[in-house]
């Protein structure tokens, strides 16, 4: 298991307004070498953080730092350290894959170009075919791997992706996933994901940093995070569910319920008072309870809990 | 300057159809502006009156070519800029080990050495058309020696006042039609005569649009009536005047990208 004590990047509040949306409110988190989940819903200020990293965007106040260096005045230097896959995938489309992957390498001031190109399109294993077609006639899949080959080259210090697989189907994300894991376990690369789709973050994060309206809400390794999940949220299946919300909503020792679906998401503060109150309650609401269920130890779970303020 | 991204920029900003596009127009329209000129060339004692003809051929030509390159270089800017942007290869280029003052030199170049030299390339070829008998002669080497450096500052300027745009508005579209509106809207200005805007008139010498062509002309020793305003200025001050055009929104453009710039989208 990764030792997160070596700091990449670290962030202290930040602040970040566009007209008069904040988009960082406050955003402290650390970047370690490892695996990293940048955790959030859509708008919570993911992509805000990486284009301020990466110096694209500058903090309206705060501290922003990747590798000691600061974001926005010493950017460039951080740019040499970084390999980045935008969710909005932009290349040389005039280009072949490998003519592409070639002038970003000269760009990066690789000392062989080709060879490092050939490398990187190996390591996300696109096909040998795709090296000589332009990129404007790739697929959404076939464009994600170059994009990841393209953050790859010149063995990065930190590779960031941002939504990496929102374009792909679930076999497609599947298999990005599985490659971010051999890049870890195999080429030993430090990652920073941003993605909302949490099941597979689940799969590859070390540390998560769960993010909610531009601030961090919660952070640490992910199986310390679960692990204080678990007692605290439950769901029900109950009907008619109504009633039982509004009941639920009155005790102590409810913090927050949410319908999701036909499923009630409760968010407690004492498992075992909850536990004793919950038959009198579903039996005053005239309710009929069809399932009780610890909430999974999942991120989903974490990141419900997280919102709550749990 | 990064040569090999300026390559890359090139192929991408001058692929099929702008570059044949660019070319076929001001050809076309370099010629039709030539055709009055040869009919008095011909008819004309050809030797003692060829320095003044090269020089108003010269000066006609970029005259005549004025528009279609306003128009060319606000398009092929709002593409190259907007468009990058709003497509999301602003970010890419500018997350690479690329300074942001290299990326903007390599996409200005992209756009105004290859429409500079297109438009001066034409020229004079047209007026080696013209006047076939005297390739070698140094009137011509000279004129073109002249107009090269003219054409680069006029593109210059409205590369600039196309980037300014397209790094305000960060749209393809209305970047596109903005560019292409001023640049009408300029040319027509400078067709406005005395008797209909009064003694304004005459300032419009002094223009973006005109200096240029007075510049070129004042350089190779055109005359231009006693009174006119083009005689304001020595050849020399029109030269510094086109410098500062060329230099007036491009330098705040270059200043903006470089410190203040963000990618928010």
């Amino acid at each position: 298991m990764t030792e997160f004590t070596e700091v990449l990047g670290e962030f202290e509040n930040l602040v970040k307004r566009f007209n008069t949306t904040e988009a960082l409110s406050g955003l402290s988190f650390k970047i370690y070498k490892g695996i990293n989940g940048l955790i959030g819903p859509n708008g919570a200020g993911k992509t805000t953080t990486i284009k301020l990293s990466l110096g694209l965007i500058k903090a309206d106040a705060g501290r922003a730092e990747v590798f000691g260096f600061d974001c926005w005045k010493e950017s460039l230097q951080i740019r040499r350290k970084i390999g980045v896959l935008y969710e909005k995938v932009a290349y040389y489309d005039h280009l072949t894959g490998l003519e592409h992957l070639k002038l970003i390498a000269k760009l990066k001031g690789i000392p062989d170009p080709a060879a490092e190109s050939r490398k990187v399109l190996r390591l996300v294993e696109l096909e040998e075919e795709a090296y000589s077609r332009k990129v404007k006639g790739y697929s959404a899949g076939m464009r994600q791997r170059l994009g990841l080959a393209h953050a790859l080259l010149g063995d990065p210090e930190l590779v960031i992706l941002d939504e990496p697989s929102s374009n792909l189907d679930p076999l497609g994300r599947a298999r990005v996933i599985e490659v971010v894991n051999k890049l870890k376990k195999e080429e030993g690369f430090s990652f920073l994901i941003s993605s909302h789709i949490l099941p597979e973050l689940e799969r590859v994060c070390e540390h998560v940093v769960l993010m909610h309206k531009g601030k961090a809400i919660r952070e640490g390794r992910l199986e310390q995070l679960l692990a204080e999940v678990a007692p605290q949220a439950f769901t029900i299946k109950a009907e008619p569910a109504e009633p039982l919300i509004e009941l639920l909503e009155a005790e102590e020792c409810v913090k927050e319920v949410r319908l999701d679906g036909d499923v009630l998401f409760a968010v407690v503060t004492d498992a075992e008072a909850f536990k004793k109150r919950l038959p009198v309650l579903v039996s005053k609401a005239e309710a009929s309870l069809e399932e009780v269920k610890v909430a999974g130890r999942d991120l989903e779970s974490l990141f419900k809990v997280a919102v709550t303020g749990g | 300057m990064n040569l090999t991204l300026l390559k890359a920029e090139l192929q991408k900003v001058w692929s099929r159809p702008i570059f044949e596009l660019t070319l076929g127009l001001v050809f076309l329209i370099s010629l039709n502006s030539t055709s009055t000129l040869f009919e008095i060339a011909t008819q004309s004692d050809l030797q003692s009156k060829f320095s003044t003809l090269v020089a108003e051929s010269f000066v006609n030509i970029m005259s005549f070519q004025m528009l279609p390159l306003v128009l060319f270089c606000g398009l092929i800017v709002s593409l190259s800029f907007a468009r990058d942007y709003e497509q999301g290869q602003m970010q890419t280029l500018l997350s690479l080990p690329v300074s942001r003052a290299s990326l903007f030199a390599v996409k200005f170049a992209a756009v105004v050495i290859p429409l500079a030299l297109v438009s001066w390339g034409v020229t004079v070829f047209v007026v080696l058309l013209n006047f076939s008998t005297a390739a070698n002669n140094l009137v011509v080497i000279q004129s073109a020696a002249w107009a090269l450096p003219i054409t680069f500052l006029a593109v210059m300027f409205y590369a600039g006042l196309a980037v300014v745009i397209s790094l305000a508005l960060k749209r393809t579209i209305p970047s596109v039609l903005t560019t292409l509106i001023t640049g009408f809207f300029v040319s027509f200005v400078t067709t406005l005569r005395v008797e209909v805007i009064g003694d304004i008139a005459n300032y419009l010498v002094f223009t973006p649009y005109k200096a240029p062509t007075v510049a070129l002309g004042r350089v190779l020793g055109m005359r231009y009536p006693e009174a006119g305003y083009e005689n304001a200025l020595p050849a020399w001050g029109f030269l510094v005047l086109i410098v500062f055009y060329a230099l007036l929104l491009l330098v705040p453009a270059y200043l903006y990208f470089t410190r203040k710039f963000e990618v928010k989208e």
